[in-house]
This record gives structure tokens, C-alpha cells and sequence, in this order.
């Protein structure tokens, strides 16, 4: 099924959702804001500030907000979580040196009232590495399991190729009420 | 008992028990938990958590769905302390499964955390060709006799036609757990005590293996 198909099968009333994008720099947020918005993947330089973009399709209209994952431009995060409808969290699957890091920030975010009880959706990206990390390694490394205050699920991806990037949507699109 | 029955959640997501459903990928686990809470629409394959507390009767059941996929099971043991019960979920009209079925719920039903704890086994997908019977697919999955099987329609056309099978299949282990409810809650107590114990040196073991990979990556990389 399309994207913008799912878009058309949403149920809501006010036909607006809003998903956030986070994750380290270097992750593939923004490369995956280009796959979903059906844009040519060149010149993707590490975002400063943040990056949006809508798609619309028969009255629905999806946001999705794009913020650089810089250390020094983390703290701005919080200004973009309110009325968030699904966090997207991005891991570089390549780097296992940085999950740690990664973990950290995203423990931190599921601590955030305002993204409480929000789906959680977690990329493990760039599978076309070699040795990249599996979803269940990443699953497994960052305790996913503890959580039981939202829903969530975890989809490898490769931003670079284009796969698991759809059926992800379609799951986000899914939890959406 | 009467202080976690009878009395309806205060808040919007309290509830009284939990139950966690269980099978392989395709059997219908998804599907039958919104059929629980009285929603129809189409599901995606899980793999991750997702949770609803549903109500049966004057109990609000709060559910846990668990992606049944291959290299997903490994993590459905980290809910068994805490959880009340399970519903088994099984594809009848996927008899070619039926063995790897029974190997994966009958080791999920023999974990020290689950044994005792009151279980259903729905044999769903009644409706496609060829589905195997309620009790082929409890033979089949060599079942206790103490585990009673539903055969449930778990996707219905929309919510005025929910299998009322789903619903029996719900109050049935719901019976059990009320019947066994004082010895249940003190041994989920214990059992919740030590897996927290156990989380918790997990998760420092995990941190500093964390460091360790970091590490030694900073340290080929400076090569
Ligand atoms: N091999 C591979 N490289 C990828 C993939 N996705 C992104 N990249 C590369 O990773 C680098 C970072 O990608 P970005 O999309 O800029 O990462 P970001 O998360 O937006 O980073 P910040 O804006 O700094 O927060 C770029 O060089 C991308 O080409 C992938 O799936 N596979
Ligand atoms: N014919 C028929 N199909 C069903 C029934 N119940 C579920 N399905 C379909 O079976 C497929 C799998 O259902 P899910 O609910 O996603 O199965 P699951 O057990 O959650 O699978 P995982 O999330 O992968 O573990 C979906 O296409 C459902 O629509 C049923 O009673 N009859
Ligand atoms: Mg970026
Ligand atoms: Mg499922």
C-alpha cells in the first residue's frame, strides 16, 4: 500500500498528525524525511536546526518534523514534542559505538511528559552496512522491554536503499487514534 | 479479592489483571486483542509491545500483544513475571505450523514464572479452509487437559459481529484467575520483586558492555 494511501485510510477527525523525528546526529533522520517525501537523496548535510515536510492527500495532512541531533542542539528538542502523534527514533545501526549515547537520549525522551504514552517507533537504519546491528540486538541493547506505558516496535531500515521504511509508516499510521 | 474485582479503574488505564497473548507470527494475536477491546481494523505484523485494558464484565483486563515472529520470542519472557495469565493464540488453518506451535507455547507454558498461571488456547481462523477443529488443534499441541481451547473467528466485519467466542474464551481464564486470585497475587508479587532485581543488574551489565564495545571502537579507530 502506498503512503498516501494509508494517509487516506486514517480515521481521525481533525485529519492533522504530527510525527517527530529523533535520534543522534548522523543517524538518518533527515535521509529518511527525503525517502518519505519521495525526494532524491544528495546533499544531505547535517541538520542545524530542523527540517518539516507535509504531504497532503485527500483532506489528510501528515507533518513530519525533522530535528538536528547535534549534542550541542539537543536541548532544542523539547520544543518541538508538543502535540506529538508518534516519536520516530532513529539509531545508526552501523555505529554500535555511539548506542549508548543513543539509548541515553531515548530514555530520556520516554521520560518527557509531553510525549507520554506517545507510539514509539524505532528505527535501527542503515542495514546495508555490513555488521550493522539487528532490530533485536538494538531491541535487546537499549531494554525496550521494560517499557509498558506505550506502544511500540522496531523496524531495521536502510534510509540509503528505501527498505522498511513503508511498513514502518504503515504501523505508525496504524496507532494513530 | 473484592479490593482488585468488582470495582471499575479510577484513573483511565488502571486495571485489575494482566494477561499476555502469545503465539507465532500470523496466528491472530493483534487481531483478537482489538476484537477484545471492541475494535476492528486492519493490523500490521508486530514486532515490538503494544498494550489496551479492555473490559469484561465489571474487570478491566489490561493485555499485552507481543510480536510472535521468529527472532522476536526471545523477548516474551521478560512480561511472564508480572502477568496473570495467557491467551494462546494458534493459526488452525495453518496446520503446517502446528508442530513449531507447540514447541514454542509449550516452552512458554513450562517457564518457572508461567507454570500454574491460568491459560486459554484459541484455535482461530475458523473461518479459513480447511481450518483444523478447537480439539485437533489442542491434540494437535498437546495441550493439558487443563487448558480449555475456544475455535474463534478473531476478524470480524466490523464491530456489531464480534465472535462471541473471543469473549468466552476471555471469561473463562478470567474464572480461573479469580478462583485462584489469592495465591496468584502473592506469587506474582515475588516473582515481580526478583525480575526487577534482575532488570536491574541487566541493565548494568548492559551499560558497561555498552563501554566496552565503545571502547574498543575508539580504540581501532585510532589506529
Ligand atoms: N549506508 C547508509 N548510510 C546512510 C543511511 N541513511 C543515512 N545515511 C548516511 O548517514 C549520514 C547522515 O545522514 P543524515 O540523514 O544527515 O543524518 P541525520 O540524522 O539527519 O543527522 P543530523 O542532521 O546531524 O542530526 C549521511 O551521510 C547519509 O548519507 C543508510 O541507510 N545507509
Ligand atoms: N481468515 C482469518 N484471518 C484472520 C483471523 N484473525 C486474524 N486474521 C488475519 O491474520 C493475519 C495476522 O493477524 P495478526 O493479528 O497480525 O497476527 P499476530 O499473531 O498479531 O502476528 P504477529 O504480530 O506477527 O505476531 C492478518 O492478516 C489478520 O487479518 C481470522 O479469524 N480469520
Ligand atoms: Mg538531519
Ligand atoms: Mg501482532
Amino acid at each position: 500500500m502506498g503512503f498516501l494511501q494509508m494517509l487516506k485510510n486514517l480515521k481521525r477527525s481533525d485529519r492533522e498528525v504530527r510525527l517527530l523525528l529523533l535520534g543522534l546526529d548522523n543517524a538518518g533522520k533527515t535521509t529518511i524525511l527525503k525517502r518519505l517525501a519521495n525526494e532524491e537523496i544528495v546533499h544531505i548535510r547535517p541538520t542545524s536546526g530542523f527540517n518539516i515536510k507535509s504531504v497532503v492527500h485527500e483532506g489528510f495532512k501528515l507533518n513530519v518534523w525533522d530535528i538536528g541531533g547535534q549534542k550541542a542542539i539537543r536541548p532544542f528538542w523539547k520544543n518541538y514534542m508538543e502535540g506529538t502523534d508518534a516519536l520516530v527514533y532513529v539509531i545508526d545501526a552501523g555505529d554500535a559505538r555511539r548506542l549508548a549515547e543513543s539509548g541515553g537520549e531515548l530514555n530520556q525522551l520516554l521520560e518527557e511528559e509531553k510525549l507520554a504514552s506517545v507510539p514509539l517507533l524505532v528505527f535501527a537504519n542503515k542495514q546495508d552496512l555490513v555488521g550493522a546491528l539487528t532490530p533485536k540486538q538494538i531491541a535487546e541493547m537499549l531494554n525496550l522491554h521494560l517499557i509498558r506505558d506505550r506502544t511500540w516496535q522496531i523496524q531495521g531500515c536502510s534510509a540509503k536503499n528505501g527498505t522498511g521504511i513503508q511498513e514502518a509508516m504503515e504501523w505508525v499510521l496504524q496507532q494513530i487514534k | 479479592m473484592r479490593r482488585c474485582f468488582g470495582r471499575g479503574g479510577k484513573k483511565k488505564k488502571s486495571s485489575d489483571l494482566t494477561l499476555v497473548l502469545l503465539g507465532l507470527d500470523n496466528a491472530g494475536k493483534s487481531t483478537l486483542m482489538l476484537s477484545l477491546a471492541r475494535e476492528v481494523r486492519d493490523v500490521t505484523p508486530t514486532v515490538g509491545f503494544t498494550s489496551q485494558v479492555v473490559r469484561q464484565g465489571k474487570t478491566a483486563v489490561r493485555l499485552y500483544d507481543l510480536g510472535g515472529c521468529e527472532g522476536f520470542r526471545g523477548i516474551w519472557e521478560r512480561y511472564y513475571a508480572e502477568v496473570h495469565g495467557a491467551l494462546l493464540v494458534v493459526d488452525a488453518g495453518d496446520p503446517a505450523r502446528f508442530a513449531v506451535a507447540k514447541d514454542v507455547l509449550g516452552a512458554a507454558l513450562a517457564d518457572p514464572r508461567m507454570q500454574g498461571k491460568p491459560v486459554v488456547l484459541f484455535a482461530n481462523k475458523q473461518d479459513s479452509a480447511g481450518a483444523a477443529t478447537a480439539e485437533a488443534v489442542a491434540a494437535a499441541l498437546g495441550m493439558p487437559p487443563s487448558v480449555k481451547v475456544f475455535g474463534c473467528v478473531a476478524r470480524a466485519a466490523d464491530v456489531e459481529h464480534i465472535d462471541p467466542k473471543v469473549f468466552e474464551g476471555l471469561e473463562h481464564v478470567l474464572g480461573q484467575i479469580k478462583r485462584d486470585w489469592t495465591d496468584l497475587s502473592q506469587r506474582i508479587e515475588i516473582l515481580v520483586a526478583k525480575q526487577r532485581e534482575r532488570d536491574a543488574e541487566e541493565r548494568a551489565e548492559k551499560l558497561k558492555q555498552l563501554e566496552i564495545i565503545r571502547a574498543e571502537r575508539a580504540k581501532e579507530e585510532a589506529a
